[in-house]
Order: C-alpha cells, then sequence, then structure tokens
C-alpha cells in the first residue's frame, strides 16, 4: 500500500468513536493526516474541551496506523483545540450513524435556523427540553410527533455577542 | 509575554477548582435531578478547560493529573471566589457561579485580544463558557424573580461580596505585560451591573457590584480552601499510580 494523506484518512475509516459507533472520519474530527517519509501526524479537533475520549481515542489512531504501516512508522497524533468542531462536520453516513443509534443531528436551514428531527419517527415537531444530557456533548429533546425523548448532538456554535 | 505562565497556571487553576467544586455539589443533590446532570456537565466542561490551559505548560497527562491533584493547597493560585463550595446555600452559590462565569467572559475576551501567536483556544473555550454563562443568568433570573428566592440572593450577596476582592489579582512580577486587573474588574462590575439592573436587582446589591469594581488585592487563602483541597484530592493521595495513561 502507497502511504498517502489520504490513505492514512481511510485508515481512519476504522477508528471509531467510543460512544456512538461512528468512524471518527464521518464524525468530523479528523482535521488534516500529513505523510513525511516515515512519520505520520494526525490533526484532530476536539468535539468539547472536556472530551473524555481524547486519549482513548488517540491511543486507537496510534494502534490502527501502525497495524497496518508497520512498526517502521513514526504516528504522532495531536489535538487541536483551535480546530473548532460543529455538528456540520458529521458526515451524511455519520449522520445516518447517529440516526440509528438515536441521537439526532441538528441540520442548518437555508434561513439560518435549525431543523432537529427525531431519530424515530423522522418528524421536524420536536422542541428543547434540558440543555444537558447523558454526555456533555449532549442536549435532551422531545418528539411531538412519535411522543419520546431523544437526545441531540449540541450544536457547539458560536453564541451571540455576551 | 513575559508573565504569562503565571497567568496561565493561575487561570488553570480557577478552573480546576471550580470544576471540582460544581462536581462535589451534586454530591447534595437537587435543587432537581436535572440540575445535578446540568452540574456534571458543566464541571466536566470547566475541568476540559482547565486541561487544555494546563497542556500549554505542561508536558502530559501524568503531568498535569499530579498538578492538579498532587500539589499542595499553598501552592494553588485561585481567586477567593473558587476556594469555598458553598454548596449548602444554593443562592449563594448560584450568584458565585454566576459571577465567576462573568468574570470568566472578560478574562476571555483580554486573552483573545493578548494573546497573539498563543493556540487559539479562545473560539472553544468561549462558545462553551458563553452556555455556562447563560445557564447561571437564568438561575439568577428564576431566584430574582421569585419572593424567597430574591430574598435568599440577597441575604447571600454580602458573604459572597467577601470572596471577590482578588479576582484578576496577579502579583508583581507574575502577570503580563498588558494586563490589568483594575481595567478587567471595571469590565466586570459593568457586566453585573447591567444584568442585575436587568432582572431588576437593584440597590440591594450595589454594595457587592461596588466590590468588583474595586481594584483588586490580594487576600490569601481562604481558611476554607484546605478542606476543599484536600477532599478534592483525597481519591487520588490514596492511590497516585492507579491510573496509568498511555
Amino acid at each position: 500500500m502507497e502511504v498517502t494523506d489520504r490513505a492514512v484518512v481511510e485508515l481512519l475509516r476504522e477508528v471509531e468513536d467510543p460512544e456512538v459507533p461512528v468512524s471518527i472520519v464521518d464524525l468530523g474530527i479528523v482535521r488534516r493526516c500529513e505523510v513525511r517519509g516515515e512519520a505520520v501526524r494526525v490533526q484532530l479537533a476536539p468535539t468539547r474541551a472536556a472530551c473524555p475520549a481524547r486519549e482513548y481515542i488517540a491511543r486507537r489512531v496510534e494502534e490502527r496506523l501502525r497495524q497496518a504501516l508497520g512498526g517502521g512508522f513514526r504516528v504522532e497524533v495531536e489535538w487541536l483545540p483551535s480546530a473548532a468542531w460543529s455538528v456540520d462536520e458529521v458526515s451524511p453516513a455519520g449522520r445516518s450513524a447517529f440516526r440509528e443509534y438515536g441521537i439526532a443531528i441538528p441540520e442548518p436551514g437555508a434561513d439560518g435556523r435549525r431543523t432537529v428531527r427525531c431519530p424515530y419517527c423522522g418528524s421536524a415537531d420536536t422542541r428543547p427540553v434540558l440543555q444537558f444530557g447523558t454526555a456533555v456533548c449532549r442536549a435532551v429533546r422531545y418528539c411531538a410527533g412519535c411522543r419520546n425523548p431523544f437526545e441531540e448532538m449540541r450544536w457547539n456554535e458560536a453564541p451571540p455577542a455576551s | 509575554m513575559v508573565g504569562l505562565r503565571a497567568f496561565l497556571s493561575a487561570w488553570a487553576d480557577e478552573e480546576w477548582l471550580f470544576g471540582q467544586l460544581l462536581v462535589y455539589r451534586v454530591g447534595f443533590y437537587g435543587p432537581d435531578l436535572e440540575e445535578n446532570i446540568a452540574l456534571a456537565s458543566l464541571a466536566q466542561d470547566e475541568l476540559g478547560h482547565a486541561g487544555l490551559l494546563a497542556d500549554l505548560f505542561l508536558p502530559d497527562q501524568k503531568a498535569r493529573e499530579r498538578h492538579f491533584l498532587g500539589r499542595p493547597a499553598e501552592e494553588f493560585s485561585a481567586c477567593r471566589l473558587v476556594q469555598v463550595d458553598l454548596a449548602e446555600d444554593w443562592a449563594a452559590f448560584v450568584l458565585r457561579n454566576y459571577l465567576y462565569e462573568e468574570a470568566e467572559a472578560v478574562r476571555l475576551d483580554w486573552f483573545g485580544r493578548a494573546a497573539s501567536g498563543m493556540p487559539d483556544l479562545v473560539g472553544l473555550m468561549r462558545r462553551e463558557e458563553a452556555e455556562h454563562l447563560a445557564h447561571w443568568r437564568h438561575w439568577v433570573r428564576l431566584l430574582a424573580g421569585d419572593g424567597e428566592g430574591r430574598r435568599r440572593l440577597i441575604a447571600a450577596a454580602g458573604g459572597v461580596a467577601e470572596l471577590v476582592g482578588d479576582v484578576f489579582y496577579l502579583p508583581e512580577g507574575g502577570r503580563p505585560q498588558a494586563f490589568d486587573g483594575a481595567e478587567l474588574r471595571t469590565a466586570w462590575a459593568a457586566r453585573v451591573r447591567a444584568f442585575f439592573r436587568e432582572v431588576g436587582l437593584g440597590p440591594e446589591l450595589d454594595p457587592l457590584v461596588g466590590r468588583l469594581g474595586r481594584p483588586p488585592e490580594a487576600a490569601g487563602k481562604h481558611p476554607d480552601f484546605f478542606r476543599v483541597v484536600e477532599t478534592m484530592q483525597s481519591v487520588y493521595r490514596s492511590e497516585p499510580e492507579a491510573v496509568t495513561w498511555g
């Protein structure tokens, strides 16, 4: 296998987030993969500053790349707090994976507002219930369509000027 | 930037302590389940911010662990506002947290302007801290709009006012050249005054707001601080090598 930046990204599709069965590539946190000789540098964006999975994900990235590329490659994983992540970074495949898992990803609308569809019935008639959910990156909503509560990924958008 | 290390270290200490104080309150339960969940997430965010800041001057996760959990209380640099738990008085707890988050907004604004060339933490922290500020403003608004809540907020203000004097204080030789604690406190006071007016908290809290606007002063460690740190560090200290990284 020729080791290119793109090839490394494809290898990282096999590294999943530990909480939701979605690859870190589809989650949108892989910012850059750079191959220089026998060194690979992977830069990742945290979903939130307090993401507890950072060390775990970094180890999984190192293990996957060493497994695929061989022990001769040096792997460096770097988290970039400045690389702002938002729910818009999640790929269509990632959104499907989240929906399958029961977590909604807000969809941007043309008018700047967001639509949050129920992952169970698909209804857009949902409303926020709790700002904080079972994890630091999630909030709780209620679907008026099927009358189920569900979780959404928090938006991580810049707040209005305070 | 000269003095930046001291600034970052103090900031990291305050974020860490504040996060620990929030999660400590969870053990007291209430006022309802949802707030307990919120406190846990808010705390996790603050501890994450402390970690981001610590990463700027510490080499790895183990060093960060020793820094926050293994240092004696005397070595922490943190304002008195985050040295006491206030866990048993919800109104005081809310008021303290609100004031801290308004101060945090001021600090983030300053750091964003002053710290060119530093890793850009401000964007991520500001988004998250804005959520925190909104949360505690919501609580102040709730309490201020209720007769009993308003009475308790006003009653708590005197004690909380005793804790605000050293916010933005950094010793001579240990502060960045562009850091003006008095200027930051003026901005802090203005923000708090405006919000208090908005929620109908008027002259009763003017003495507190007045204290915010005074230049920062060294205050030393609060007598309760040593117990607080001992509680926070007790599990780690019982088995420092229990958690391995990498």
